[in-house]
């Protein structure tokens, strides 16, 4: 497994480098007009030239949130080609699983995905910290009172709903090839996923609201919540507060439904095992 | 002598199209099968089959005891009908993925059979023609020391100076304690290096046998007995 993971990040590594490049160009232009901004607004200048920074910094965010999801319809792409493609001749002759292949596609996604977030934070930090100097202690400061424990529980937990959303979209993938045979359906996997995702997430938040019992992320406590506090008893709350997804809410420490969050776990679980069985037994090229 | 892979009445179907029609044949260890037929006749399916790229409706399949799967993947070398390598390779990274997937990958071999087609290792593969495609693959498959070789098509569309190069390839890395199993419908190119043959027709074998005992009994070269039987 750790083999097709080396040949994968091989085969991806040149495509993601250049993703992060153009994040890093754009993350570099929209703090240098946050900074001019600043800079102008402390000495009271306004000049013609802010028109066109102002122009760079929407289209910068435009191109961060654009190059993020190219990242992520690459990497789904690289399972499709996998079925869709020749080089599905030599990847399903090696004398690998398909949990073994799945498995290293999907660590590799989610590595990229990790180190494309960790890279741009980062990158960012230092170049706030060359930009603004003094200011930047004033930054962190406030930046490390919304860290606590509960910020990061959530993260993790975050990066698990991504696993689980990729797992339901390599599914899906497999899913159609099978039941539509070799015929190459454009967007036919979208809809499968659409459908089961749906499924799945009122399922899962039924269970939830049978089961309100929540896992404080701060304190890691369990308490069992009928309304969640500090937010308006709606239907679409009433959802979201079935989902495993954590909630987060700024004046109150986040929770996590557990009963729906190993609902979900074990839908990941099954749909990985699913897709396994799928590649290893039922896609034909 | 021992049959390597035992093919027990397999039926293939596409939507309303029988590829294969409750086909048998057992393929005894060591020697080199023909499996010989025009377009359409089910060689491609039953070599998919075979690597496990596709499953029979009905019927079994055993290659050294196992139906196909991740053990019969490690003793089966197969070449495609097509370009199967991963396009951002270069020719080394391609020596490099057989060497780390394939226990009976043998480097040297690889390298010396690559100097025999005139490649070298830093030619990238989008950049290959046809034909040097088809040197390189069939260098890499012919470099495994596998008790089974699955060569689908080898000379289809290469031009005849590659076409020698790949036969020269094939008769001098051949190991007689393998099995070959090659498909193709240019039988006079390739006839002199069967061992046996078998002639597919509509997904069944119309006729098998030993390739110096057909042409005795027939009294005709195994081109000839082909245009016979399907022209």
């Amino acid at each position: 497994m750790k083999k097709f993971m080396k040949y994968e990040i091989k085969g991806t590594y040149k495509f993601i480098l250049g993703i992060l490049l153009v994040i890093l160009l754009a993350s570099s232009v929209i703090q240098y007009n946050i900074f001019t901004e600043i800079r102008n607004f402390e000495y009271n200048q306004i000049n013609e030239s802010m028109n066109f920074l102002r122009f760079m910094f929407v289209l910068s965010i435009f191109i961060i949130f654009g190059a993020f999801i190219t990242a992520f319809f690459y990497i789904v792409g690289s399972f499709k080609k996998e079925l869709y493609e020749d080089r599905g001749y030599l990847t399903f002759t090696l004398p690998l699983s398909g949990n073994q292949i799945l498995g290293s596609k999907l660590l590799v996604a989610l590595m990229w995905n990790i180190f494309l977030g960790i890279s741009t934070a980062l990158y960012n930090i230092v170049l706030s910290l060359i930009l603004f100097k003094g200011e930047v202690k004033i930054i962190f400061e406030e930046f490390i009172k919304i860290v606590n424990i509960g910020f990061v529980t959530a993260g993790i937990t975050g990066i698990v709903s991504a696993l689980l959303t990729l797992i339901l979209i390599y599914f899906s993938i497999s899913l159609s090839k099978v039941s539509i045979r070799n015929k190459k359906i454009g967007g036919m996997w979208f809809i499968i996923f659409l459908i089961i995702s749906g499924i799945t997430s009122y399922i899962s938040s039924k269970i939830g609201l049978a089961l309100p019992y929540y896992l404080d992320l701060n304190t890691f406590k369990i308490t069992a919540l009928d309304t969640f506090p500090g937010m308006m008893n709606t239907g679409m709350m009433e959802f979201s507060m079935g989902m495993g997804s954590p909630m987060v809410d700024g004046m109150y420490p986040a929770y996590l439904n557990i009963a729906s969050f190993i609902t979900e776990i074990l839908f990941g679980i099954a749909f990985f095992m699913g897709t396994g069985y799928l590649i290893e037994e039922r896609v034909e090229l | 002598m021992e049959d390597i892979i035992k093919i027990k009445g397999i039926t293939k179907t596409y939507r309303n199209k029988r590829a294969l029609d409750s086909l048998s044949l057992n393929i005894k260890k060591g020697g080199v099968i023909g499996i010989l037929g025009p377009n359409g006749s089910g060689k491609t399916t039953l070599i998919k089959i075979l690597t496990g790229l596709l499953r029979p409706n009905k019927g079994e399949v055993l290659i050294d005891g196992k139906t196909p799967g991740t053990y019969t993947k490690s003793i089966v070398s197969y070449l495609p009908d097509r370009n199967f390598l991963y396009e951002w390779m270069n020719i080394e990274d391609a020596i490099g993925f057989f060497k780390d997937f394939y226990e009976d990958f043998d480097e040297d071999k690889a390298i010396n059979l690559l100097e025999f087609m005139g490649l070298n290792k830093g030619m990238k593969i989008k950049e290959l023609s046809k034909g040097m495609h088809e040197k390189l693959n069939l260098s890499l498959v012919l470099s495994r020391n596998a008790k089974v070789y699955i060569l689908d098509e080898p000379i289809a569309g290469v031009d005849p100076v590659a076409r020698d190069q790949i036969l020269d390839a094939i008769v001098k890395n051949y190991n007689e304690e393998s099995t070959m199993i090659i498909t193709t419908h240019l039988v006079r190119d390739m006839e002199n290096l069967f061992d046996d043959v078998a002639f597919l027709r509509g997904g069944t074998i119309e006729l098998i046998g030993n390739a110096e005992t057909l042409r005795e009994e027939k009294g005709m070269q195994i081109d000839d007995l082909y245009k016979e039987i399907f022209g």
